[in-house]
């Protein structure tokens, strides 16, 4: 499986990607992406099964870049992930097409669910 | 400089009460990422105008010592500035926290993006709950970080166009080793107002 992770912090970004290791049950193919513009450049380019996308991002904001992932494709699945955890924010990732909204940081169980829900 | 002169006893028990509850979410956040080994203190809150910053900062900041600045535009009705600043000490005990390699900690990039991503945590947690709490909306911008070789060289210019500052300042315990950090918000006399009203609102409601 493909799976974009978009934060503009490694750090951030390598928090996912152990989170994702220590739940694999096969290999699975990471990019990652520093802003919105090149989440979108490179969910063009390599069709990622999944993407977790930050909201405060350099550049591009997630809300935007969630935005035109879909329209690049409405099957996109998006998990935004994200320490805004106000209600207006979730309300809009949802109604612009977001699969889930996960506070930061992101559980080990909650990346379960996320990765049994697109089996 | 005393926080009486900008808010009355009743809204600055409020207010603490308040900025309590919304930093307990950026700081269980934190906590998550370190696991259970990490305490943090009950925060600090105080109010004082900006011209007093810098002796603030000179009183409770290690002078002379290299400390990590990272800032954080807050739009919206609440319309302010995060600070982040954290000796560099406390950012390489923290990095060590978070599992970073010491080949990385001496690595002035990577203690700068653990700071970034450490401030988006508690700056988003803090202000997006608080939001939540006073029923607003806010947005955030990219958080900035750099390191100055003391608290001195902080350029103050930016601040100049903030009336006052709320001040956040708390410790963290992890394995015997302190880390302290202090979250600053500076706004400006129109937050502090909008703020007033909505405590008061809260107040009358109670």
């Amino acid at each position: 499986m493909k799976i974009l992770v978009a934060d503009d912090s490694k750090m951030a970004r390598r928090m996912i990607i152990k989170i994702l290791e220590d739940c694999q049950e096969i290999g699975h193919e990471i990019i990652q992406a520093q802003n919105g513009q090149e989440t979108i450049d490179l969910y063009k380019e390599h069709a990622p099964t999944l993407v977790f996308l930050d909201l405060t991002m350099p550049v591009m904001d997630g809300f935007t870049a969630l935005k035109l992932i879909r329209q690049h494709d409405s099957n996109a699945k998006v998990v935004v992930v994200s320490a805004d955890i106000q209600q207006g924010s979730m309300s809009q990732v949802r109604e612009d097409g977001a699969m889930d909204f996960v506070k930061k940081p992101i559980s080990e169980a909650k990346m379960q669910q996320i990765l049994e829900k697109i089996k | 400089m005393e926080n009486s002169a900008i808010l009355n006893e009743d809204q600055q028990d409020c207010l603490q009460e308040l900025i309590n509850i919304a930093y307990g979410s950026g700081t269980a956040a934190i906590s998550e990422i370190l696991d259970a080994f990490a305490t943090l203190s009950i925060p600090r809150i105080n109010i004082i105008e900006t011209r007093y910053l810098q002796d603030y900062l000179q009183s409770q900041v290690k002078v002379g010592m290299p400390q990590f600045l990272a800032t954080q535009l807050i739009n919206g009705k609440f319309s302010s500035e995060n600070l982040f600043i954290i000796d560099q000490n406390s950012a390489e005990n923290l990095a060590r926290a978070f599992g970073l390699e010491e080949t990385e900690i001496q690595d002035v990039n990577e203690l700068s993006d653990v700071i970034l991503e450490i401030t988006n945590i508690l700056s988003s947690s803090t202000i997006s709950k608080f939001a939540q709490e006073m029923s607003i909306e806010v947005s955030f911008s990219p958080p900035h970080v750099k390191l100055l070789n003391s608290i001195e060289e902080m350029d103050s210019t930016f601040i100049d166009k903030y009336h006052q500052v709320i001040i956040i300042s708390t410790i963290l315990q992890f394995e015997n080793q302190n880390i302290r950090g202090e979250l600053l918000i500076l706004t400006t006399d129109d937050t502090i107002e909008f703020i007033k009203k909505l405590l008061d609102k809260i107040l009358d409601e109670l």
